[in-house]
């Protein structure tokens, strides 16, 4: 009788590893073939007719703080930099407690302006809008708190220009990456209504006034392992998806949509965790109903700079949500699972972000536990584990491999040999220390949704959290 | 299970190369990045005195500033880039055109025939930016069979620039493949008689062609541009028509109010938005700004109010219609306007 069970638990956990193995697998060829396609095109000479000709289209850039007293400034300063032929920064106090609003309105020489908003998504109140003499194109709103969907809603409201660019408080992005992400956008004539960029992470990096230097080799574990897994994340996983418009998420961190078709959605959902995902796929939804050829993409080499978790406790937290975000959106768009008439959304995205990111946790973890089980029966077991184990050890290297041969695509350039065998090394450990933990965490996400706890509280910002999702 | 084990033994080793082989990849491409990283930075240093004085100062070549390896002309080519993008003399543009069509012909000749495609992409952008007309011969070899699409826009940007005179043709066989934003592009960048026959023959556009013409007209409007924009506004197609007062509001000669007065009271409320954008920069009767100030839409309330803050008199006529108007949209927008700026907490 047991041994009918462990045969038949370790063909499934077997069957679906590789299934995922192979969707992996898959992924990053088609990653490498999209990227390897525009290797070395010359990106800084390319935009420059772009550049002189002013023909990209005007972006408000919106950006919700929550006690972001200590990254503001730098973040405000990167946007003023941009290299961009028209933008305006609407900065939305969402109830911050700490001294954001001091610090900004001091520095930025912002002044009260009577500026009636026209109210084209619900959010809460607005207290008072400011704009700076210094720089004409820089606001700020002063709100109630309302999260970060609300803070976000609020500032598309008061947003002049015909693109949306969302960014966390304490994101830096590269100077170029609105010129990059624009680019597929304006080219395609309004085809492509969303694009994400690529969020990488900041850490030990030296950031001053807006600027940044190249990051660096990171010495803690937690944090390389993060990088890796943010190459890996923007590089394979969403490059593929964008190619066959199947992505449902761009990150939250670095996001252009075209504001009316956010409008159109009603806005970012403000009562649930995952806003970003949920946007996308309203979107989708919306496209597939209004049956118009749009696109949801996301592009490699705009890139903005974040700074990840480095305490267990905050990256806990933040792969909770993520996931309960994740799950929360599939659920409540359920009706679209293998549903022919929203298309390969339907039919292939949703199915795959169910079977391999929503359900992964709750098959990894039979997994573990299946490991133990056959510590105590039998030596065929221990030996079919023992292979299996190594077969994923080796498979972690190449994959991590395969996403810094496409990372140096994309920055064009290499990691030394030292770094690369530290991240090879941390990459073909996690499976004993770092993937359990994310099992760990994903599934109370799992238990957090379906106790139907959906509530983000207040926007919470714990040193640099929540920062683009990897997942 | 000992096949299922030789099996997995044997995808282990060759996994196990893999990585090897890839560690060793990874080793000497970074060697050999850092290495021309060095190169390009010593060059740079060593001859940046050479190059200012030759592109700004207009001195003479020196042989010192000649390269001896791929990486010192890269150094070049970044020199080249700096100066095109951060200054618009267009003596230092001259002489970065001369020095191209001298020296660096040759070599892009050859990587124009690269089978390469990022390659010849890239030598194309080169030759477009540096102005390098030595190579036209070669360009007007590629124009008859471009490659792909990028590089045929590519090569038509080039023949605006180096062959003005073939352009037209050219342009003419492709403008139904072109989307708007390539024909913004192109339309931005044609020198003046190829823009005048594009105004000649604009019934002849496709309609992305149409639309992106008279947006870039508003770019850079002249008095004969701002003259044909007046008779499109007689078109009968609704786009034409707003996009055509966007662009006149946008350069801001209007050489006969008379022609766009009759928009104020138009059905389509874009183009009544677009009256307000012009009478916002160009002054008109009080009694216009009060009839598009109670207009029904909010953006054209909207706009004339923000117009009329911005001046004197413009501000006189806010003030009588927030003491005077029955409209509380109309009171409202005033009074939003006559605030800004100012400190009222």
């Amino acid at each position: 009788m047991i041994d009918t069970i462990l045969i038949s638990l370790g063909f499934i956990i077997s069957v679906y590893m590789m299934i995922v193995i192979i969707n992996y697998a898959a992924m990053l060829l088609i990653a490498y073939f999209t990227l390897r396609k525009n290797t070395g095109i010359d990106r800084q000479v390319e935009t420059l007719p772009y550049q002189i000709t002013k023909v990209m289209k005007p972006i408000s850039i919106v950006v919700p703080a929550y006690n972001e007293s200590a990254g503001i400034l730098n973040s405000i300063y990167s946007l003023l930099n941009l290299n961009y032929t028209q933008t305006e920064i609407i900065i939305v106090n969402d109830g911050s407690t700490d001294d954001t609003q001091e610090k900004v309105l001091k520095e930025f020489k912002l002044i009260p302006v009577f500026e009636a908003i026209r109210v084209q998504i619900p959010s809460k109140k607005i207290k008072q809008v400011y704009q700076s003499t210094v720089h004409t194109n820089l606001f700020f709103i002063e709100k109630e708190n309302g999260g970060k969907s609300d803070a976000l809603n609020a500032g598309i409201n008061l947003a002049h220009y015909p693109y949306i660019c969302s960014i966390d408080g304490d994101s830096i992005l590269h100077r170029d990456a609105l010129f990059s992400i624009m680019t597929p956008i304006s080219a395609s004539n309004g085809q492509i209504i969303a694009a994400g960029g690529t969020i990488r992470v900041a850490n030990e990096m030296n950031v001053e006034l807006g600027d940044f230097k190249e990051p660096k080799i990171y010495s803690k574990p937690l944090i390389l392992i993060q990088v890796i897994e943010y190459v890996r994340s923007f590089l394979i996983g969403r490059i593929s998806l964008s190619q066959f418009n199947l992505l449902l998420i761009i990150s939250g961190a670095f996001s252009i949509f075209e504001r009316q078709w956010v409008i159109d959605v009603g806005g970012y959902s403000t009562d649930m965790i995952g806003e970003d995902m949920e946007l996308v796929v309203k979107l989708h939804r919306l496209i597939k109903e209004r049956g118009v050829d749009k696109k949801i993409i996301s592009i490699p080499d705009p890139i903005c700079y974040t700074e990840a978790p480095n305490k267990l406790a905050i990256l806990r937290r933040q792969r909770r949500r993520w996931h309960q975000g994740l799950l929360s959106s599939l659920l409540r768009h359920k009706d679209m699972l293998l549903n022919p008439k929203y298309g390969a959304i339907g039919m292939i995205s949703l199915p795959y972000y169910w079977f391999v990111e929503a359900m992964g946790p709750v098959i990894e973890f039979l997994g573990v536990f299946y490991v133990i089980l056959t510590f105590f029966f039998g030596q065929v077991y221990f030996e079919f584990i023992i292979m299996l184990s190594a077969f994923f050890l080796i498979y972690g290297g190449i994959y991590t491999i395969g996403a810094l041969l496409l990372d140096s695509y994309t920055i064009n350039g290499y990691v030394s040999t030292r770094a690369l065998f530290r991240m090879v090394i941390i990459s073909m450990t996690e499976v004993f220390w770092y993937r359990p933990l994310n099992i760990f965490w994903r599934l109370e996400g799992i238990y957090q949704t379906l106790k139907g706890n959906t509530e983000w509280g207040e926007m919470e910002r714990s040193g640099f959290s929540r920062k683009g999702d990897a997942e | 299970m000992t096949l299922i084990f030789q099996l997995f033994i044997l995808i282990i080793i060759i996994s196990s190369l893999v990585i090897i082989s890839f560690f060793i990849y990874f080793g000497i491409r970074y060697y050999q990045t850092r290495q021309s990283k060095v190169q390009i930075k010593q060059y740079i240093n060593r001859t940046d005195d050479l190059w200012f004085d030759y592109l700004v100062n207009q001195s003479s070549f020196n042989n010192e500033q000649l390269w001896n390896n791929s990486n010192e002309f890269k150094a070049i080519e970044e020199i080249l880039f700096s100066y095109t993008n951060n200054f618009s003399d267009e003596c230092i543009h001259n002489q970065i055109s001369q020095f191209a069509n001298s020296l660096l012909t040759e070599k892009y000749r050859k990587q124009l025939k690269s089978r390469d495609k990022n390659v010849r992409i890239n030598t194309l952008y080169r030759v477009h930016l540096f102005n390098i007309s030595a190579l036209s011969e070669d360009i007007q070899e590629m124009m008859r069979k471009p490659k792909s699409d990028t590089e045929h826009f590519q090569l038509l940007l080039i023949y605006a620039k180096i062959l003005p005179e073939n352009f037209y043709d050219e342009f003419e066989k492709v403008q139904l493949n072109l989307s708007e934003f390539q024909f913004k592009i192109l339309f931005a960048v044609i020198p003046k008689e190829i823009h005048m026959k594009v105004l000649d023959s604009f019934e002849s556009l496709s309609v992305e062609g149409q639309y992106a013409f008279i947006d870039v007209l508003g770019k850079s409007l002249d008095y004969a541009d701002a003259e044909y924009l007046l008779k499109l506004l007689d078109s009968h197609e609704i786009e034409i028509r707003i996009r055509s007062l966007k662009a006149l509001s946008e350069g801001g000669i209007i050489l006969d109010e008379e022609k766009v007065l009759p928009f104020i009271d138009s059905e389509v409320w874009e183009e009544r938005l677009m009256v307000a954008k012009i009478f916002s920069k160009v002054e008109a009767e009080e009694l216009v700004y009060k009839k598009l100030i109670e207009d029904s839409n909010w953006w054209v309330r909207n706009e004339v109010a923000q117009g009329l803050s911005l001046t004197r008199n413009g501000r006189v006529i806010l003030e009588e219609i927030m003491r005077s108007s029955k409209d509380q949209y109309a009171v409202d927008a005033s009074r939003k306007y006559l605030l800004k700026g100012e400190v009222i907490s």
